[in-house]
């Protein structure tokens, strides 16, 4: 090994301590970098930094970030969630589980519309946490239902993680949306089956809501629900369909499903200044802390590539001349993992470049191995302990202990990776779609 | 030196609501102790306001950001005559909203950190934590940062330099300034920040 292999190997190590003990990842990424580029490749360093920045700043698909999140918090305070939960109570109050499934309904719904991430928890939540609560639903299926659906949005695009997963596997926006579709409706599908199958053989845990719920008068209730439910399908038809039909890049749709959000929140009267405000201001904070990331992650593994640690650690694995089988366990594993300390954003900017080559080199398909790292990765967001959304829905339901909010989630995390070994097995479930729509 | 009257003015009564309201879930602000000696707490809250009304600016720009692409989809699609800006505008939009707005992040405590062991030290051993990594990491890092870009916009003054990434060609310097700017508002903010943590020794003498 050279001296500018080590000097890679000890930034590693030092990176890997620092995000432990609790530096903002971001800048602990562009400050190391300077240090130990500096150490190793001299002024040339300093160059790099500002290119690979300017870099970013320069990628006009990466616009879509602020206008996803943008749309996602301009509905979120349209009442879009609420108007679509109530419906969804409303009409289904005769069966098991009746809310249950307005909240993995609702959330399904929502995750199609927006690309927010963890805020859809906390609204959810205090929308259904305290119906759950008088209805005498079971505390830890219902905090599994809230906390899994809440997550969808990781997966379901559009989403942001989507938008930053593909550049760095390499693979267009549009592919990768369109190929997470049907995994995510899969989930989704095997979230209500679960909670209907559960309160069938149990009613107890789900009972149906008492008849002073019925709606009287079933027409009303269904125009009521149609009210909340075709506009939301429309906003999704104009920006995701645009995408996946090909018509517009994904920075076009996201402007459409903002300005859309716009309309519709404007329609329901629920567009004031300041929640505009707000919701402007949120996005930019959001926006920041993820495109900084791509900053600084960009910095490093430039670095980190230079200094010859990234080929060497890539040749080293690809030398262990794995199966691909062998390439994609390893890697789902490790994924998973890491997916318990740390959040989604370093995993996918730092230690899925460290693999890429092993997996190319594997000759593994790419759009299906992003898919695939899409599912586990939501799977991250509800393994405890460190998982945000355990404490997003105790901070809006105290009632509910940790213990029971985890048990819940840990079912649901069971499911999560029943769809993850069914889209190993039948890769058709992520590919067809594409496939269908952008031909090879 | 705050009397109430003062405090009452449209602009901060407003960005106090923000405070409750804005961040949500988002972030984990650190809070001013009463106890730091007057002027470093003016100090830390005159540049916690910067950042937040520099964040507050850039996120108008999202609005216009869904302007300028409305207009081009109705430009190409209605009067089939794309036009030739709407691209560069996007990408120097989208590059300004989210580097100057890292500062307000910072400020709001927003750029992610692993909270696995970090959320359980002391407030003590947390200020010791991140003063070591304002004075050791970021404040010489993105100094240095600030430099090359400052150099870079300047060269690129200097040289006329246009942009290469479609026929419009924009004149490319103040999108250049971007970087260094970010840089001088971080500078400040991480400053504030670390004024801030100060308060975990001075609020532990008053005990």
């Amino acid at each position: 090994m050279t001296f500018n292999e080590i000097l890679g190997i000890i930034l590693l190590i030092c990176l890997l301590s620092g995000i432990f003990i609790g530096f903002p990842i971001a800048f602990t990424l562009i400050c190391l970098t300077i240090i130990f580029g500096y150490l190793g490749l001299g002024d040339m360093v300093f160059n790099l930094m500002v290119f690979q920045a300017w870099g970013v700043m320069n990628e006009e698909t990466l616009a879509a970030v602020p206008l996803f999140v943008f749309m996602g918090y301009v509905l979120e305070q349209a009442g879009m969630m609420e108007r679509l939960f109530k419906g969804f109570q409303y009409i289904l109050a005769r069966v098991n589980g009746a809310l249950y499934l307005g909240v993995l309904f609702t959330s399904t719904i929502f995750a199609t519309a927006t690309g927010i991430i963890g805020a859809s928890v906390t609204l959810i939540g205090m929308l259904a946490g305290p119906v759950m609560r008088e209805s005498k639903y079971d505390p830890a299926l219902s905090a599994g239902a809230i906390t899994a659906g809440g997550t969808l949005g990781v997966l379901i695009p559009p989403s942001i993680l989507l938008v930053v997963l593909g550049p760095v596997m390499g693979v267009s926006i549009a592919k990768l949306f369109a190929a997470t579709i049907i995994p995510g409706l899969l989930i989704s599908g095997l979230f209500t089956a679960y909670v209907m199958i559960r309160s069938y053989i149990n009613p107890s845990l789900g009972p149906a809501l008492p008849k002073s719920q019925h709606p009287s008068d079933y027409k009303a209730a269904f125009r009521e629900f149609a009210i909340g439910m075709f506009p939301l399908l429309a906003l999704i038809a104009a920006s995701l369909g645009s995408i996946l039909g090909g018509i517009a890049t994904p920075t076009e749709g996201a402007g459409m499903g903002a300005a859309g959000a716009l309309v519709l929140a404007l329609a329901y009267g629920r567009l004031r200044s300041k929640n505009l405000r707000i919701a402007l201001f949120k996005s930019v904070l959001v926006t920041s802390m993820i495109m900084l990331l791509l900053v600084a992650s960009n910095m490093y593994g430039a670095v980190f590539n230079r200094l010859g640690t990234g080929p060497l650690i890539a040749d080293t694995l690809v030398a262990l001349d794995l199966s691909p089988n062998g390439v994609l366990f390893a890697l789902m594993a490790i994924i998973f993992l890491l997916g318990w300390p740390l959040e989604w954003a370093p995993i996918i900017f730092i230690f899925l470049p460290i693999f890429l080559p092993v997996i190319t080199d594997a000759g593994l398909d790419l759009l299906w191995v992003a898919t695939l790292v899409a599912v586990n990765l939501q799977t991250a967001f509800l393994s405890p302990p460190v998982a945000m959304a355990a404490y997003y829905l105790k901070a809006v339901v105290p009632e509910w202990s940790l213990v029971q909010i985890y048990s819940g989630m840990f079912q649901f995390v069971g499911l999560q990776v029943v769809a993850l070994l069914l889209v190993i097995m039948f890769p058709q479930l992520a590919l067809w779609l594409p496939e269908q729509l952008f031909g090879n | 030196m705050t009397n109430p009257s003062q405090v009452g003015t449209p602009i901060e009564a407003e960005s106090l609501q923000y405070k409750d309201e804005m961040i949500g879930d988002f972030g984990t602000p650190v809070h001013l102790e009463d106890s730091l000696p007057k002027p470093l707490a003016h100090f830390a809250n005159a540049v916690d306001r910067v950042s937040e009304i520099s964040g507050k600016l850039v996120s108008f720009l999202i609005l216009i950001l869904v302007g300028v692409i409305l207009t081009e989809i109705f430009l190409r699609s209605v009067l089939n005559a794309p036009s030739i800006w709407a691209y560069d505008v996007s990408y120097m939009i989208y590059g300004t909203v989210f580097m100057i707005g890292s500062a307000a992040t910072l400020r709001y405590g927003g750029h992610i950190r692993t909270d696995i062991f970090f959320s359980k030290f002391s407030e003590i051993t947390k200020a010791k934590i991140d003063i070591f990594f304002y004075l050791f990491l970021f404040i010489p890092g993105i100094a240095l940062f600030f430099w090359v870009g400052l150099e870079k916009t300047i060269h690129s003054f200097t040289t006329n330099e246009h942009g290469a990434l479609s026929p419009w060609r924009p004149i490319i310097w103040p999108f250049r300034a971007v970087i260094p700017l970010t840089a001088a508002l971080l500078i400040l903010q991480g400053i504030s920040e670390m004024i801030k943590r100060l308060g975990a020794f001075s609020a532990r003498g008053k005990k």
